[in-house]
């Protein structure tokens, strides 16, 4: 299946005069399906971000981490050292140069270059949007891109225009999907907050999807009506009331819309505030068991809730329907009788149809209903024939004759030893499930006493963590009922909107004037209709794709897998891996960061093609046991696909202090690692001559002239060499 | 109201067109029954109520049973400044034609009040003159509204259909 697959992937990165590299400096990343990782280890802030910045930026001719006048430093893409010595009239070019081969081998040399030329002297600086940061007032930049890449004979040729280099590289890497193969780790940390992941997961799969161009078309075809409908019924003053109301709801609704969201992220961080109490607290054997036994009696509380509010409906309904029917039993008992007087009397007819008397006069032996026989002309035909004259209306016959037999049925299932009976059961069920209630609510306290008194290690006791969860809880419910009020209110306003739209559309459609303008808006609703339709199709599909797809990675590599049973995106794109019941699992933070790489690898499944995936910092942010679990999977990530992996020595040649073993430790053994980059730093004093760390802190020393450099201490320039040591 | 119930609701349509398009109305010089009949509709929709989700012909319907069950009529009551009456009528008779139950409880209503004093027997003026049916069943329901609104308020903590619930247990402790 893999090998069906077209595959893009960076040959070669060539730098010159970029960030902290000075001259010309060259990496050459694996092709191999095999051996398909590349490492490029560095220390902190010795330029690995830069590097994977400079590929963003030579790819599409846009900055990574785009700087402002207010965020800028000296720091851009052309190395600051050089451009602070340039002289008057003197120029320094930085140029970055991607060798990019697909499945049948080279397929561009894509170059980006940026000169700049000191044309006076100056103290003062500037912000340079081209080269993203502060320089010297006198330097003009200029910026260059030229691509080496097959015509449409096949033959090479060099390319220089802008916008066909750029639509060239759009093609086979689309810039919407970068994040999916220059893949941030810093990212990863989101998958840790059900909040910070949805906006991820859906920005995501609208990317994927290119809903921008469905959802602009939306947009502009609601202006449009909206704009016609404003125009029209600005000139008809008799709708100028209604559009007014009309627009004043339109606010309303866009203010709902945005209290809902600030609500669903207070929601998202306070669920996964409460999610990490409860893994704090089952941090060891005794809280686990605990924790566990809490776990199945919240899910006996939370189905005894149900089953309680399934009954109070079944109640209100009962109630509903009893009442009147009891209420008005008598007057249905005399209306009975009163029915009985009015046909005895002919005034109604009794319940039958002409047609039925008809049906008896057709009988032989002519006989009546009651069995009892009779002759033409005698006293019972009489009776029948005046009887059919009194059916004088046919509709109002049958009409009166089932609403006779309804006022029977109300009186038979209101009897009141009938509804006495269901109404002592429903009482007896009622009691029933609220003793359930009150011995799952003792138990559940019982459970989190003990919990609370089992003595904790950390910063607060398990008390104080469970007095935490608890007031997490209660705030979640809080903000859950809110969000609830809110989310009817917009579904009456929202109704209120449609009736409003509609009162407008007809009271404008009655003056002639409008008529094509109304045709018009009718023709833009059905488009949006239409679209919003087809959008929906579109997303949840890619929505199951892409839940299919990272469920398949997560299960595959998350650790202590047993527990899951697949994940699911929720229709808001809440991501939560769940049990085999269906019920979401606290993740612990290793594991919430597989999630994510299960994401991202699940989202680049659903893309036709095998792109290189290039990972900064990978292990940000998590330690000891977490970091191991990422450090596993990564090992047996995404086979071939070209990896790069930018790391930090501590990340991939040490652990630390918490029992993280290296990366190393683990892509080591499994025999895929091409080659491992490292970026040096040199000494200022000894040209060339490169630090060394100074074991067991974050200094640096150069063991030629024995200088001693602090992290952030200015150093010469950066060199890439193949890491030469062992482990 | 009941699943069970076998009537074709076209020949409940049948009796409604002598009503032709006949509105149901409620008192709304009352604000109390102003306010409680918009508690079904739009924006002013309770969500938890007892009528959450039903329409202004239930809460009609009940209150017509309630007025006839304690044998009360009430006329619309006159603005104390203008001395006219505000008759709301705003709900179509059209939408009974769903509830052939509701249609068949207001016939009966208005067949009982409709009797001949003399006689004691029933007439036929509510199928000569069906218009009748509305005004008596107004009468009964802008009765019972107060009822209804009593039951309403008496709610307890964890039953906020206590004077329902009440009311019933009434009912069928009477009735057996």
């Amino acid at each position: 299946m893999q090998n069906t697959r077209d595959r893009i992937l960076i040959k070669k990165i060539q730098i010159t005069n970029c960030g902290g590299f000075i001259g010309e400096h060259s990496l050459n990343l694996s092709e191999s399906s095999d051996k398909n990782f590349t490492i490029i280890l560095g220390q902190s802030g010795r330029g690995k971000s830069t590097l994977f910045g400079l590929t963003y930026w030579c790819l599409y001719g846009k900055h990574y981490d785009k700087k402002n006048i207010d965020t800028a430093t000296d720091e851009g893409i052309i190395n600051s050292l050089q451009m602070k010595n340039l002289s008057e009239g003197e120029k320094i070019t930085a140029s970055i140069v991607l060798t990019i081969n697909d499945q049948d081998g080279e397929k561009y040399k894509l170059e980006r270059s940026i000169t700049a030329t000191q044309h006076k002297e100056s103290s003062q600086k500037k912000f340079d949007e081209i080269n993203n940061s502060n320089i010297n007032f006198g330097i003009q930049t200029e910026e260059f891109s030229k691509m080496v890449m097959p015509d449409k004979y096949g033959e090479l040729k060099t390319e220089k225009n802008e916008s066909v280099i750029n639509e060239a590289i759009r093609q086979i890497l689309p810039q919407n999907l970068s994040s999916f193969f220059l893949f941030d780790g810093e990212k990863l940390v989101k998958f840790r907050t059900k909040d910070e992941s949805s906006e991820l997961i859906k920005d995501g799969i609208e990317k994927i999807s290119g809903l921008q161009v469905v959802d602009t078309l939306i947009t502009h075809s609601e202006n449009t009506h909206k704009g016609i409908s404003k125009q029209i019924a600005g000139k008809s003053v008799s709708s100028q009331g209604l559009s007014n109301s009309l627009e004043a709801l339109e606010l309303k609704i866009s203010e709902n819309k945005s209290e809902q969201a600030t609500l669903e992220s207070n929601l998202r961080t306070e669920s996964s505030s409460h999610d990490e109490i409860s893994n704090r607290i089952s941090k060891s054997s005794e809280g686990d068991r605990i924790q566990k036994l809490l776990d199945k009696e919240q899910k006996n509380k939370k189905k005894i809730l149900k089953d309680i509010k399934d009954h109070d409906k079944k109640i209100h309904d009962f109630l509903f329907d009893a009442l009147p029917e009891i209420l008005i039993s008598d007057t249905l008992l005399d209306s009975e009788k009163s029915f009985q007087i009015l046909e005895a009397q002919n005034k109604i007819p009794p319940s039958i149809t002409r047609e039925a008397i008809d049906k008896i006069f057709q009988s032989s032996p002519l006989t009546c209903v009651c069995d009892r026989e009779f002759e033409e002309h005698d006293a019972a035909w009489v009776a029948l024939e005046n009887i059919k004259k009194t059916i004088i209306d046919k509709d109002l016959t049958t009409g009166i004759t089932q609403g006779r037999a309804l006022i029977s049925q109300i009186r038979d299932r209101s009897s009141p030893d009938l509804l006495k009976k269901k109404h002592s059961e429903l009482i007896i069920t009622s009691d029933t499930l609220s003793r359930a209630k009150t011995e799952s609510v003792s138990e559940l306290s019982d459970l989190e006493l003990e919990l609370s008194e089992i003595p904790s290690k950390g910063t607060e006791n398990f008390d104080q963590l469970a007095q935490m969860k608890k007031e997490s809880f209660r705030k979640t419910v809080e903000l859950k009922g809110q969000l609830n009020r809110l989310v009817e209110e917009l579904g009456d306003l929202e109704l209120e909107q449609k009736e409003l739209e509609k009162n407008l559309t007809i009271r404008l459609a009655t003056e002639d004037k409008f008529k094509s303008e109304i045709a018009k808006i009718n023709i833009l609703k059905s488009i949006v209709k239409y679209v919003k339709g087809r959008r929906k199709l579109i997303v949840d599909s890619l929505r199951s794709k892409t839940e299919s797809a990272t469920s398949k990675y997560f299960l595959e590599s998350v650790p202590q897998g047993g527990e899951f049973d697949h994940v699911t995106i929720s229709s808001n794109y809440n991501i939560s891996a769940r049990d085999e019941d269906d019920d979401e699992k606290t993740l612990s933070k290793g594991q919430s960061h597989v999630l994510g790489l299960s994401y991202v690898s699940g989202c680049r499944q659903i893309t036709s093609t095998d792109t290189f995936l290039f990972i900064d910092s990978p292990l940000h942010n998590i330690s000891g046991d977490a970091r191991n679990d990422v450090a596993q999977i990564l090992s047996k990530y995404l086979p071939n696909v070209q990896i790069v992996l930018f790391v930090t020595d501590t990340e991939y040649i040490s652990g630390d202090e918490y029992g993280a073993k290296p990366v190393r430790h683990y892509i080591n053994p499994t025999n895929k690692v091409w080659k491992e980059h490292e970026i040096c730093v040199t000494c200022l004093k000894c040209n060339g001559k490169i630090l060394k760390r100074v074991e067991d802190s974050t200094d640096s020393k150069c063991e030629n002239c024995g200088t001693i450099y602090a992290k952030d201490d200015k150093t010469g320039p950066r060199i890439i060499q193949e890491y030469l040591r062992n482990v | 109201m009941s699943e069970e119930s076998r009537i074709d609701i076209r020949d409940t349509k049948r009796i409604l067109l002598g009503l032709g398009n006949a509105k149901v109305a409620y008192d709304g010089t009352i604000e109390q029954v102003r306010d409680y009949y918009s508690t079904v509709k739009g924006a002013t929709r309770d969500k938890n109520g007892f009528f959450a989700g039903k329409k202004d012909t239930d809460v009609f319907i009940y209150a017509m049973c309630l007025g006839k069950k304690l044998g009360e009529t009430m006329p619309f009551e006159k603005d104390p400044i203008t001395g006219k009456t505000d008759r709301r009528a705003t709900i179509d008779i059209k939408y009974f034609a769903d509830q052939p139950e509701y249609v068949w409880m207001m016939i009966a209503t208005a067949l009982e009040d409709t009797k001949d004093p003399e006689t004691g027997n029933p007439t036929m003026e509510i199928f000569e003159n069906p218009k009748k049916i509305i005004e008596i069943c107004e009468q009964y329901a802008n009765a019972g509204i107060h009822e209804l609104l009593r039951m309403a308020d008496d709610v307890s903590g964890a039953d906020p259909f206590k004077g329902f619930d009440r009311k019933l247990a009434g009912l069928l402790e009477n009735e057996s």
